[in-house]
């Protein structure tokens, strides 16, 4: 049989009981000066809810019991500010909206500012995305338009040389010169055998 | 025995923080509020590269944070409910 851990003890307790002793541990209450110590919360859980515990086991859960509430606060604001955003712009599909939970999950400032906070900032650093994105597309469109230009410019430069080329040519086939004068011109013109 | 504790920190945090992942910075925080007295990061180093050997936690790169993010596998989920 699997041995319990001790703390898991009191992690099986009701939700109520749970949250009550958080409370005795954490906050005076009962007309008390200060929170119960570990041995105040120990007789009182053996007395009210017969459950023997050591004080280490009840600060292990105590230290968990902390986290599980950071952790639901955490959720809690994230699920708001998630149905905010899908409020706000309801094109947003899940993957979006589970991307924006995740990176608000582990925002550092999660636990200062509330949900609808969170949606605005996220939409406005979209736009801002969306527009960094446009300009980036408009300085792309121009580097090819300039070099589509270039590209034509150079292509116009070779036909007016290979027209010039083409128009000596024509001079040296029609001149009075022997045939070896003009087999001597066309290779210079063309640069064979030089 | 104090790896043995490390490594299951590991994994009730993660699982705390399910079905969202945790940051590094997130998960070492967290464990740190679990363990009696300072972290010893050398323990809860190797106690994460076991639970990674393990195939009991994965570690994922957030595309929107830049930030190494970690979460339990269908493995761990198991290991920490059973």
């Amino acid at each position: 049989m699997k041995k319990v851990r001790p703390e898991a003890k009191i992690k099986t307790l009701a939700d109520a009981v749970q949250a009550t002793l958080w409370e005795l541990l954490t906050v005076a209450m009962d007309g008390r000066e200060k929170p119960m110590t570990y041995v105040q919360a120990r007789a009182w859980l053996l007395a009210d809810h017969s459950v023997e515990t050591s004080n280490a086991a009840l600060s292990d859960w105590y230290s968990w019991y902390g986290l599980w509430l950071r952790s639901e606060r955490r959720k809690s604001i994230v699920l708001q500010a998630q149905a905010e955003l899908a409020q706000a712009d309801p094109s947003k599909s899940l993957e979006e909206l589970q991307a924006f939970g995740q990176v608000l999950f582990t925002s550092e400032s999660i636990e200062e500012k509330d949900a609808k906070a969170f949606s605005e900032v996220w939409r406005a650093s979209e736009k801002a995305l969306t527009r960094k994105q446009a300009k980036e597309q408009a300085e792309l469109d121009r580097e090819i338009r300039v070099k589509a230009l270039d590209l034509d410019a150079r292509k116009v430069a070779i036909l007016e040389k290979k027209a010039a080329m083409a128009d000596a040519a024509t001079e040296i086939v029609n001149s009075d010169a022997s045939e070896e004068e003009k087999s001597s011109k066309m290779k210079a013109l063309f640069g064979i055998g030089a | 025995m104090m790896i043995a504790l490390y490594r299951r920190y590991i994994r009730e945090v993660l699982a705390l923080a399910a079905p969202y992942a945790a940051t590094d910075q997130q998960l070492e925080a967290s464990v740190d509020a679990l363990v009696s007295g300072p972290i010893n990061l050398s323990l809860y180093r190797a106690a994460l590269e076991w639970n990674l050997s393990q195939d009991y936690v994965r570690a994922k790169t957030n595309e929107d944070t830049d930030l190494r993010e970690w979460r339990l596998t269908d493995l761990g989920k198991a290991k920490q409910e059973g």
